[in-house]
């Protein structure tokens, strides 16, 4: 495992991590942009809609506009179930007119679970004495990659890291590289992580230069609630985390850094589940508003119990944790007030649930998921430890069962990281998801990485469903060429195809 | 050079060729979008000029290369003969 220098006191690193003038400048007045009493007031004004009021709404989202904030609280006041199927229709059908119907999966991948934070909800916090430490080495990480790559196909990760002095931004940008450079043999071709997405404390600008110089995909961090005073409850002044501007503002250091793609989220359950979907979109209006570019990816993961975690004693906190049915309508709501973005959910779910939600406008999902350090090249995918994850996952499907089950409903899994590749990021891939150009490729794209994996990495089973699967979506670009599709995208796309088949790899729209 | 390219440079050659063209910059295998002129089109995306660290991307039905590259190397020229 990575050495962890002693040597460096943490104390002293913790003093030196925020810089107060790089989220100040964006404040007003001392104020950041999520006004508590503001949202309240919002959802408490907000009636009932009428059907028709619902319907002028949905109109908007289809038209790909963000919504504003009386518009979603309008939403979330709807209580017939009726009115809500209507919603959950129209949640998959602006997905589709965004993103065409494929579902892009990824792996996360841990590489350090060292932390001075000591968030209350949190596995990984410095107060639990449970949990193993560990970081991954360079060539650790590229066991890692190996067996992702290589074993079971996977083209992009988002790599995750505690905040500690031994995960700092030259760590994070040198596990980037590593995950790049590894590439390995497979049945016809190779296999090799296309897209590195990371999942990390915020940073300050100079460390944010670091990660964009060697190619980040997307910068998540998530705000965990919206909600200033449970967040300062949950989070500890004393730490770095209990900062809550230093991590509202850091998608504001990462487009200065150059990073014009980011990613936001809700740990929902730690406040009312209504108060932080208008928070999502309070931050995606300000992203919008300063920068042109809205978030890239919205997530909404839903607590889970964590080692020795006192927040889960807490019997007044568990009004917060949210139903399944009101989990579907989060997701329904997210995809229609900012219906531009990407939505993800992953194997913390249930089967049940992610074989129902990803179908209310998600985009993407995990598989073959293993959230302990060093998990993948231990081969034991289906075994949990919960003194070595940060929490519980609620899915343990392989891709290759993933993929079977959504070609089963034919539904085909995308590899896709062509965008970032040939400049489709920041304002460019905005008004692209917003004209719904971007599906195009998306579809496109989608076929020629599924050829890959099929070829290289499915079972037998699994390979059946996915012909069918594949020949379909061909038949249904051949079918809109040229009225949707030019005969020179269709006749390059096909080209590739051919090739992809026998043996090249990573070719793209 | 990469705030030196604007969206009127890059219309004029756009109107011109009848093309989309994006100017990039490459960080590791990422091409960030930096300007761009012409309207979305369905065609697939072709780089077409690389400059060290910078690129230049085009969407268009059939286009003269040989001629479109010669004018983004006359246009980088007269962009670094500009004193910053």
């Amino acid at each position: 495992m990575h050495q962890v220098n002693k040597q460096v006191s943490e104390d002293s690193w913790i003093n030196k991590v925020i810089k107060p003038e790089e989220f100040e400048k964006h404040m007003v007045d001392g104020k950041d942009f999520i006004d508590d009493d503001q949202i309240w007031e919002t959802i408490n004004n907000a009636e009932e809609p009428s059907k028709e009021r619902v319907r002028e709404i949905l109109a908007k989202s289809l038209d790909i506009k963000t919504l504003s904030p009386d518009e979603l609280a309008t939403l979330i006041k709807v209580k017939d179930p009726q009115v809500w199927q209507e919603m959950y229709e129209m949640a998959d059908k602006v997905k589709r007119k965004v993103y065409d119907n494929r579902i892009v999966t990824f792996a996360p991948l841990y590489c350090s679970n060292y932390c001075v934070n000591n968030c209350l909800y949190c596995g990984f916090r410095s107060e639990n004495k449970d949990e193993k430490r560990l970081a991954l080495s360079m060539e650790e990480l590229k066991k890692e990659v190996e067996v992702l790559a290589g074993q079971i196909g996977h083209k992009r990760v988002i790599a995750v890291y505690g905040e500690h002095p031994s995960s700092d931004g030259d760590y994070i940008a040198e596990t980037i590289k590593t995950i790049y450079s590894v590439s390995v043999k497979t049945k016809k071709g190779h296999g090799e992580i296309r897209r590195v997405n990371v999942n990390a404390a915020p940073l300050c600008v100079d460390d944010l230069r670091k990660l964009h110089e060697v190619g980040i995909g997307t910068y998540q961090v998530f705000q965990e609630t919206y909600h200033h005073e449970t967040y300062r409850k949950l989070h500890p002044q004393n730490t770095i985390k209990g900062n809550y501007p230093w991590r509202l503002y850091v998608h504001h250091r990462a487009y200065e850094a150059g990073i014009d793609d980011v990613a936001i989220g809700v740990l929902f359950g730690l406040y009312d589940w209504k108060f932080e979907v208008l928070g999502l979109l309070h931050h995606a209006i300000e992203l919008e508003t300063k920068f042109g570019v809205g978030p890239h990816t919205i997530s909404f993961p839903r607590i889970t119990p964590a080692s020795n975690s006192p927040l889960f004693n807490e019997a007044d906190h568990q009004k917060y944790f949210v139903s399944d049915e009101d989990f579907k309508k989060i997701v329904c709501l997210i995809r229609l007030a900012v219906p531009y973005t990407g939505l993800i959910i992953t194997a913390r779910e249930t089967k049940e649930i992610r074989d129902d939600v990803l179908f209310v406008g998600c985009t993407q999902t995990d598989a073959s998921t293993v959230i302990g350090i060093g998990g993948y090249s231990a081969m034991d995918s289906k075994k949990q430890n919960i003194d070595e994850q940060q929490f519980m996952l609620g899915d343990t499907r392989t891709l290759d069962e993933l993929i079977g089950d959504l070609a089963k409903r034919g539904v085909i899994t995308s590899f896709c990281t062509s965008g970032y590749r040939c400049g489709r990021t920041g304002d460019q891939i905005m008004d692209m998801l917003k004209s719904g150009h971007e599906k195009h490729f998306c579809k496109l794209n989608a076929i020629l990485t599924y050829r890959e994996w099929l070829d290289d990495f499915a079972s037998e089973e699994t390979k059946k469903a996915g012909e069918e699967v594949i020949k379909k979506e061909i038949a249904q670009v051949k079918a809109q060429t040229p009225t949707v599709f030019s005969k020179k995208l269709y006749d390059t796309t096909m080209a590739y195809y051919e090739r992809i088949s026998n043996g090249e790899r990573d070719l793209f729209i | 050079m990469e705030n030196a390219i604007s969206s009127f440079d890059l219309e004029i050659l756009a109107q011109k060729h009848d093309v989309r063209i994006w100017f990039c910059k490459k960080t590791g295998r990422r091409w960030s979008f930096i300007v761009g002129a012409g309207d979305q089109r369905p065609l697939p995306s072709e780089l077409i000029y690389e400059a060290g660290d910078l690129g230049f991307f085009v969407q268009g039905e059939s286009f003269d290369e040989i001629r479109l590259v010669d004018e983004i190397k006359e246009l980088i020229a007269r962009k670094n003969s500009i004193p910053a």
